[in-house]
């Protein structure tokens, strides 16, 4: 149920669209307010803070560029004024043609979880990142320090144009537990992991993950530094993910693709990857940190298969990239406030699950490495060049993890080699990740990324 | 709706509270996306006005303290999110801290009179307009080299904060931001490659972008990459770093360096800091490391931090020990430290080495990373090269497809500074800094 609020704020901007679209343009306005808690408590202080972001963006379309007034707060008057400017945009020739949505709808959506986290009182809350923390700083006596962050969110949105009127609130419980212990020579290191769900049911933090973080940090307290080499390695979903996302998620996105920016566009409709390996962006993964059911620009959420089968397929787009490519419309059109532009962004992005345990990949490794997590990557769409930092990783030996772990490896390549070097890709399948995405250093939006454990062989590690 | 400090402040001195504190934060911007055949594709001119409030209470020696935001000073709403607030600080409660008490500033010259008119006159747009012509005709005088995109924006920022002691503090700055990809292409058809090279710059005025030798050094660069061989091996030491490179060593992106993580307070208080007061951080003498936040025009300068603390310059690590943290008011209280308001660009004491000294045969100079991110608490990191250069008889050839990996605090005893020195947003510092040793360069 959409709150009275958030209708009433949906209502007030449907009126706005005709004074937009008085020069002749197409119009669109875009409330947002997002609400932030944040609950973050280590050995020494425990510390509370709100936060929120409240604005509206208003667009016009001419036929060629667009043209935006971004307001922070909610002020009517302001919002009428900033209108019947816009409106005065007059409408020109259509170099591009948007394919925007002709047929009506008026929705409302959420995605709150099972107990919305609003309705939780914040000692509840308090008490849970305690117990969380005396439950992390007890499982290991070599940390140094244990911190706990619970970080809320609740993100409003009302979207609205000639034909469309929509409304989404979604919810997030994101729990952090970060785990510092000191290295044989002094240097402090740390080990951590992350769990998102729409609501307060997340809080049931399970012992093993705890556990585990305690483990790894453990095991990081003895990590050296990789050689540089290539080795056979198994990818974790969250691994796997970071490769979906990074290495060639931002070399589809159709922006880049239309500047000339993006190796991708040399390779649609040719294969790229065995037929085992599939690759795609969709919001719709319940309980992923990249849910939503319509975008920025009021498109509902649908999944997109960018590759398919080996094959590189559809690109992501907003609609101004989606007209200048002429191709589909998908619902990756996302901004990260009310004064950024809407851009062609993933959402949550994935390898598809195959047919393989990951028991039985495990088992085929006579030497290699299993890659546990990277602190993260960077993007390379001209030159497809894979960059990712961080990397945790275990060797391991006739298929078992030895628990010797490696810490701070990077993780290079060529991608179309390290996607044709895919030699298994298991059933199981999650998608862990619940980070947040910059088109470059900046405009930053949550996204998550995963999907199945990936045997790939030659992988170029330092 | 309006948002004035006076009025905020009036509010929450009716409260009565034990303290508070408020920023308020007022950003007016235009921005313009540029596409492919450098068309418009979006202009967008945006105003974020917005308060941050902190309110206090006191539980004996403890405090609790509590922060929300809001749009507009409307009472009734700010007074129920005090309410709210105060519930909070009952389950934040932290060993007490004094706020911060009136103070001077240094007059650190952040404004641009050219970009406050053209906002003024309702022609930014314009001006930025103005500036990306004359950045795409100095393009054109390059041959080979393309340019499809860009992001400007141009902004004006006024901060203001406030505090139940009395402080007040408030500062104007202007900034410019552009970010384009430069092109180098040979071939035709099949045979076509192409490289890419990333060029951004942040500016306090519009006259700090050169649109000639910005274009002509990203050009320059681009055509390299184009050229560059694979570093087809792996080197330990013997690696120089210079410009955008030396920069984001120093200064990442995205976060602060290693070596100005373990100087700050919070650090130090929470258990996670490697330095000692006033024992070496390195057996290098001639290292000597400064947060400065007083550079006049840089967008890192500021005069004070968001508690309203007058921002001076820190010397970190003077000749190779741990001289001073970096401190907030709350953990510069807590260490018994003097508090040293907002970090700035990342200071380095040049050295006594003549660039050319330091690069002799065997050298590989760095000059662009894709992208770099260390781990700020261990000091480890791994970037990807986008591009350097290796010394050989003389000669200088371009590399790429390399991984720099190591670790910044066991690189520092053989580190050598370059007498020449540079000043770049976020970084001044020796032009160039030769690595002996903790660092590996391997090719793929």
């Amino acid at each position: 149920m959409a709150s009275p609020d958030l209708l009433a704020k949906k209502a007030f901007l449907a009126a706005l669209v005709p004074l937009l679209e008085r020069g002749g343009c197409t119009g669109d306005a875009l409330y947002l307010r997002t609400e932030y808690l944040d609950i973050s408590k280590d050995d020494t202080s425990t510390d509370v803070a709100r936060q929120s972001d409240e604005g509206v963006k208003l667009r016009v379309f001419d036929g060629q560029r667009y043209h935006e007034r971004g307001l922070s707060g909610w002020d009517e008057k302001a919002l009428r004024k900033a209108a019947k400017l816009l409106g005065q945009t007059r409408k020109r020739a259509a170099n591009v043609k948007l394919d925007l949505p002709k047929e009506p709808l008026d929705e409302d959506y959420d995605a709150l979880g099972k107990k919305d986290a609003s309705t939780v009182p914040l000692k509840e809350k308090m008490a849970s990142v305690n117990g969380l923390h005396r439950r992390l700083r007890s499982s290991s006596k070599a940390l140094i320090n244990a911190r706990v962050h619970y970080s809320e969110m609740r993100e409003s949105k009302a979207f609205v144009t000639r034909t469309r009127k929509l409304s989404q609130e979604i919810g997030g419980c994101l729990f952090i537990m970060i785990a510092f212990v000191k290295s044989a020579d002094g240097d402090v290191r740390y080990s951590y992991e992350s769990l998102f769900g729409h609501g307060w049911e997340r809080a049931a933090i399970p012992q093993a993950a705890i556990r585990k973080t305690a483990r790894f940090a453990g095991r990081i307290a003895t990590a050296e530094r990789l050689k540089p080499g290539k080795y056979l390695c198994l990818l974790t979903p969250a691994m796997s993910g970071l490769l979906a996302h990074e290495s060639f998620g931002h070399g589809m996105e159709a922006d880049t693709i239309y500047k000339g920016r993006a190796m991708a566009a040399q390779w649609f409709g040719k294969r790229i990857a065995p037929a085992s390996v599939s690759i795609a962006d969709g919001p719709l993964i319940p309980g992923s940190h990249g849910f939503f059911f319509f975008d920025d620009e009021g498109q509902l959420a649908t999944k997109t298969l960018m590759v398919d089968k080996g094959i590189v397929s559809l690109p992501l787009t907003d609609a101004y990239n989606a007209a200048r490519l002429n191709v589909p419309r998908s619902s990756n059109g996302r901004c990260e406030s009310f004064d950024h532009k809407v851009y062609a962004r993933m959402t949550n992005t994935y390898f598809e699950p195959g047919t393989a345990s990951k028991d039985k990949l495990l088992g085929s490794m006579k030497d290699g490495l299993l890659l546990h997590n990277s602190s993260g990557g960077m993007e390379d769409p001209k030159a497809w060049g894979i960059q990712i930092q961080g990397v945790v990783a275990e060797r391991v030996k006739d298929g078992k993890p030895t628990g010797k772990f490696y810490y701070e490896a990077g993780m290079t390549g060529y991608l179309p080699h390290v996607l044709r070097n895919i030699v298994g890709v298991s059933k199981e399948f999650e998608v862990p990740g619940n980070g947040r995405c910059g088109k470059g250093h900046h405009d930053w939006v949550r996204v998550a990324e995963g999907g199945p454990y990936l045997l790939i062989k030659d992988v170029v590690l330092s | 709706m309006t948002l004035n400090l006076n009025k905020l402040a009036a509010v929450l001195r009716r409260l009565k509270l034990d303290g508070w504190s408020l920023i308020l934060q007022e950003r007016e911007s235009v921005a313009l996306h540029l596409t492919k055949g450098q068309e418009v594709e979006t202009g967008i001119a945006a105003v974020r006005k917005q308060a941050d409030i902190a309110v206090y209470k006191r539980f004996g020696g403890r405090l609790g303290d509590a922060r929300f935001t809001v749009f507009d000073d409307d009472e009734r709403a700010i007074r129920q999110k005090v309410k709210d607030a105060l519930l909070i600080c009952a389950s934040a409660k932290k060993p007490g801290y004094p706020l911060p008490k009136k103070q001077r500033y240094a007059d650190v010259k952040l404004l641009d009179p050219v970009i406050v008119a053209a906002f003024r006159k309702g022609v930014a747009e314009q001006a930025l307009l103005k500036k990306w012509h004359a950045i795409a005709a100095a393009q054109r005088k390059q041959r080979g080299i393309g340019l499809d995109a860009a992001e400007l924006d141009l902004a004006v920022l006024r901060l203001s904060v406030a505090n139940s002691e009395g402080l007040r503090a408030a500062s104007e700055s202007t900034a410019l931001f552009v970010e384009c990809f430069f092109t180098a292409a040979a071939g035709a058809g099949k045979a076509r490659r192409e490289q890419e090279i990333h060029a951004a710059a942040t500016v306090s005025r519009l006259a700090d972008l050169i649109p000639g030798k910005f274009v002509r050094e990203h050009a320059r660069r681009a055509r390299d990459a184009l050229a560059a061989e694979r570093f087809g091996r792996v080197q330990d030491g013997k690696i120089v770093l210079s410009g955008d490179a030396l920069r984001d060593f120093w200064s990442p992106h995205l976060d602060v360096s290693p070596a100005v993580f373990h100087a700050s307070a919070i650090a130090k208080y929470r258990k996670l800091s490697r330095y000692t007061f006033g024992k070496p951080v390195t057996a290098n003498t001639m290292f000597t490391l400064l947060s400065n936040p007083l550079l006049p025009f840089n967008p890192a300068s500021s005069a004070f931090d968001l508690d309203g603390v007058a921002s001076q310059t820190v010397p970190i690590i003077q000749s190779g020990v741990f001289r001073r943290h970096v401190a907030s008011q709350r953990y510069a209280h807590y260490l018994g430290v003097e508090a040293t308001g907002a970090l700035g660009s990342v200071e380095i004491l040049p050295g006594d080495e003549k660039t050319e000294a330091m690069l002799g045969d065997g050298t590989v100079e760095i000059v662009a990373f894709s992208s770099f991110v260390p781990n700020t608490v261990s000091g480890d990191f791994s970037a990807e090269v986008r591009l350097a250069y290796v010394r050989k008889d003389g000669k200088r050839t371009p590399i790429r497809a390399a991984m720099f990996s190591g670790n910044l605090f066991k690189m520092l005893d053989a580190m050598r500074l370059s007498k020449e020195r540079m000043v770049t947003e976020r970084y001044a510092g020796p032009s160039r800094i030769r690595f002996d040793e903790g660092a590996t360069l391997a090719g793929f």
